[in-house]
């Protein structure tokens, strides 16, 4: 197990988690891809994929309360042996992997694209990474706290992004409401709902750190409505404020949304303080994922630490982002018709089967706790 | 030991700066761009802001307060990027101001201007464009304006004021260029700017040493785009009537006749419009509603006794007349170029969804310029000014 065994998060720091994971590069990408298909109506997509959320958000707090502090692997490992629960285990910090590629990219291209167009790549994911690395050795500890700390500061840029946008909304960018029909709405919602809410199934990863032994529902529900409302709001203020077309054009309307604060023409021009929204926001979610892989390998491994595996992930990380996205048509391409049913398959399916062993499988009676190998091998039988 | 010198020396590399980084001193501040089509190549002019000239502390005045820079290319980013073979430094497209398109240039398509705009990273979407008339982009952006030192500066706070102020103008900005441009019920309209007098002085700094400058920019009608093509103007009352039905009007005069070559002045003081369509046996009809609250200004007629109630009733009506002939004579004109400016097909599109569906793709060409438009104008004269009836004989 890793040396933060005896960490310990609060329950307020781990809903904090989640908000901020929620939001993550949802933030940047949901008025885009939920436009593309339902157009004016992507408010309607966002509002269901939020609704769908919360129902998800529901099960994953199902199987966080079966786990009762115990990891997801030591949960997985003590129903199904070591084999196939390692398996199992092995695919859920595949899909974490995967999604770490994609969050990284996400950066970049943001970086490259609006900020820092003649920077390379290596150079931002460096640094990213760089400080990724460090946060997790720093603990989850540190970063949950940390977490708490710049809360306060996400949300205070975010009621600034909304409030000041507030003269520019034009009402009628909303009609007509349903005019293409119910299917393009869904055929939005399908990838918000995906990026947005499916991901954050790395909340089990947390699970074993929060402190007290009562339910953890309302946290990681509180988590999902606040995450989902803030997504909501955005996605709301580009269709009011940009309007579809340029929703659907421009690859980071919230950036332009940034951009169209003007107040009485002393008060602009202030996006790139607004992109720390959601550098915060994607930081964190790609900090989640990391400790998702690095304590999972650390645990199906055995390890006695897993600080080790940092900086080799870490240059994983490196070369997969950019081999994997060679240029921004190919990412979005995977975003928005490939990546959502990975993300179904890995981060739903996956955990629904968790749920099913925890409910179905009695736990063998043992001394809990103690060191794997002197657990038996054989699976279960029910 | 080592340790800490490895530390030290790792921290160096931080120190090197961001990477992209360019300098105030590095850079062409662009606040005006003309783009013009000649000979099978855009030409592209950056009017850029020489800061020693406008700056407080040292004037030199020997210079003009900003420079053209021009480049040439099949693209316009190639043409952009020759004009670095001309320029000392790059240029820089953040505080870009107002975006001069030229006449033949707008007539070709202005799609691509939009695209690159809309793509490129270094520009925001708040400039205004506008249609340099009968004339090159370039004409424009190369004049001394009086009281602003940057053209291009006083030029957009013109066409601000103007259009706050005076009807027939209207600023539009990137973003709403490409709404409408991507939009299949409502086409694209921008001012216009003329030059006039004699551009030759307007170059040198003689036009800014005379009380009236031999040379002066001047915004005039307002251009209709059939999609991304210039197909036509609208003079000055059809102008005034495009922003009154599109809502962009907001103050504005107008003048009734009331005796021989003598005109009342009314001065609009708010104006609100609301397009409505419905659809009548299978075919598109608009209604047009205007509410506008107005004051007399001037009163160059004796005969016209403001102390009766009669007489404002009156001038109500007579106002009314010249709203309704300015919108009407609009519509027919935008209906003769088959180019839907005011945005009647886009709301349709937001009344009447499942219509609009069935007739989207021959709106332009079928169904927009047969359209039938109802007006419903209202007018309020609510003040006087500061007098009733002079007692001036």
């Amino acid at each position: 197990m890793s040396i933060y065994k005896n960490s310990k998060i609060s329950v307020r720091q781990f809903c904090i988690l989640i908000m901020i994971g929620t939001v993550g590069d949802s933030i940047l990408v949901m008025p885009t891809i939920t436009a593309v298909s339902s157009k004016q109506d992507a408010w309607l997509s966002m509002l269901l994929a939020f609704i769908g959320g919360l129902i998800t958000g529901g099960l994953f707090a199902a199987i966080a309360n079966k786990l009762q502090r115990v990891s997801l692997y030591e949960a997985i490992r003590q129903r199904l042996g070591v084999w196939f629960g390692g398996f199992f285990f092995l695919l859920f910090l595949f899909a974490s992997f995967m999604c770490c590629l994609t969050l990284l990219s996400e950066m970049i291209q943001f970086m490259t694209t609006q900020l820092m167009p003649e920077t390379p790549v290596t150079a931002i994911i460096i640094f990213f990474a760089a400080v990724i690395i460090i946060a997790y050795r720093y603990g989850i500890e540190s970063y949950a706290r940390m977490g708490e700390l710049l809360f306060p500061v996400f949300m205070g840029l975010f009621v600034m992004l909304v409030v000041f946008l507030l003269p520019q909304v034009d009402w009628p960018n909303v009609q007509p409401i349903m005019a293409k029909g119910f299917f393009s709405i869904i055929s939005g919602a399908y990838p918000a709902y995906c990026t947005g809410f499916v991901e954050m199934a790395v909340l089990l990863m947390l699970v074993p750190y929060v402190t007290g032994k009562g339910k953890l529902t309302k946290p990681i529900l509180t988590g999902f409505t606040v995450g989902g409302m803030v997504l909501f709001l955005v996605v709301l203020l580009s269709v009011l404020v940009l309007g579809p077309s340029l929703m659907e054009t421009k690859y980071y309307p919230t950036f332009v949304l940034a951009q169209k604060i003007m107040i009485g023409h002393f008060f602009e021009r202030i996006e790139a303080v607004m992109a720390f929204l959601w550098v915060i926001t994607v930081f964190y979610k790609t900090l989640l994922h990391f400790f998702t892989i690095t304590t999972g390998l650390a645990q199906v491994f055995q390890l006695k630490e897993s600080k080790m595996l940092t900086i080799p992930l870490g240059m994983i990380l490196l070369v997969g982002t950019v081999v994997g996205t060679p240029n921004i048509v190919v990412y979005n391409v995977i975003l928005i018709e490939y990546y959502p049913w990975f993300d179904i398959t890995f981060f739903l399916a996956l955990p629904i089967v968790f749920l099913i062993l925890l409910l179905a499988i009695k736990k063998k009676q043992q001394k809990t706790q103690q060191p794997p190998q002197q657990q038996p091998q054989q699976p279960q039988q029910n | 030991m080592l340790y800490k010198f490895a530390v030290s020396m790792l921290c160096l590399l931080l120190l090197t700066g961001c990477w992209s980084r360019r300098e105030l001193n590095e850079l062409l501040i662009v606040l005006g761009m003309g783009i013009d089509w000649e000979d099978g190549h855009y030409l592209v002019s950056y009017q850029v802001v020489n800061p020693s000239e406008i700056s407080n502390q040292q004037k030199r005045g020997d210079r003009p307060p900003s420079t053209l820079f021009q480049g040439r290319g099949r693209t316009l980013f190639e043409a952009a990027r020759s004009v670095t073979t001309e320029a000392p430094r790059k240029v820089y497209l953040g505080h870009l101001q107002i975006y001069v398109i030229g006449e033949e240039a707008a007539r070709r398509g202005i799609n691509e201007l939009i695209d690159v705009s809309a793509r490129d990273n270094e520009t925001r979407m708040d400039f205004n464009i506008i249609i340099a008339k009968g004339t090159k982009a370039e004409n424009v952006l190369k004049l001394y304006t009086p009281v602003e030192k940057l053209p291009s500066y006083s030029m957009q706070q013109s066409l601000q004021t103007s259009e706050k102020n005076w009807a027939p103008t209207i600023a539009v900005t990137l973003d709403e260029a490409l709404t409408n441009l991507s939009s299949q019920g409502s086409e694209l309209a921008l001012t216009g700017i003329r030059v006039i007098g004699s551009p030759e002085i307007g170059e040198t700094k003689q036009n800014v040493e005379k009380f009236l400058p031999p040379s002066r920019f001047r915004y005039s009608g307002i251009a209709a785009f059939k999609g991304d093509k210039l197909i036509g103007w609208l003079n000055e009352r059809e102008s005034r009537g495009y922003t009154d039905i599109t809502n962009n009007l907001d103050s504005t005069t107008i003048a009734i006749p009331c005796g021989e070559q003598r005109y009342l002045g009314v001065e609009v003081t708010s104006s609100n419009s609301k397009i409505k369509t419905k659809v009548v046996n299978g075919k598109p009809e608009v209604e047009v509603a205007i509410r506008t609250e107005a004051n007399i200004v001037e009163r160059s007629c004796t005969d016209v006794d403001l102390s009766k109630p009669e007489t404002i009733k009156e001038l109500e009506a007579k106002t009314k007349q010249s709203v309704q002939t300015n919108v009407e004579d609009a519509v027919s004109r935008a209906k003769e170029m088959k180019s839907d400016i005011f945005g009647f097909g886009t709301q349709m599109e937001k009344d009447h969804p499942a219509f609009w569906n069935q007739v989207k793709d021959k709106w332009r060409d079928e169904y927009f310029p047969k359209i039938k438009v109802n007006y419903k104008i209202q007018i309020f004269i609510r003040d006087t000014g500061t007098t009733m009836n002079s007692t001036i004989k």
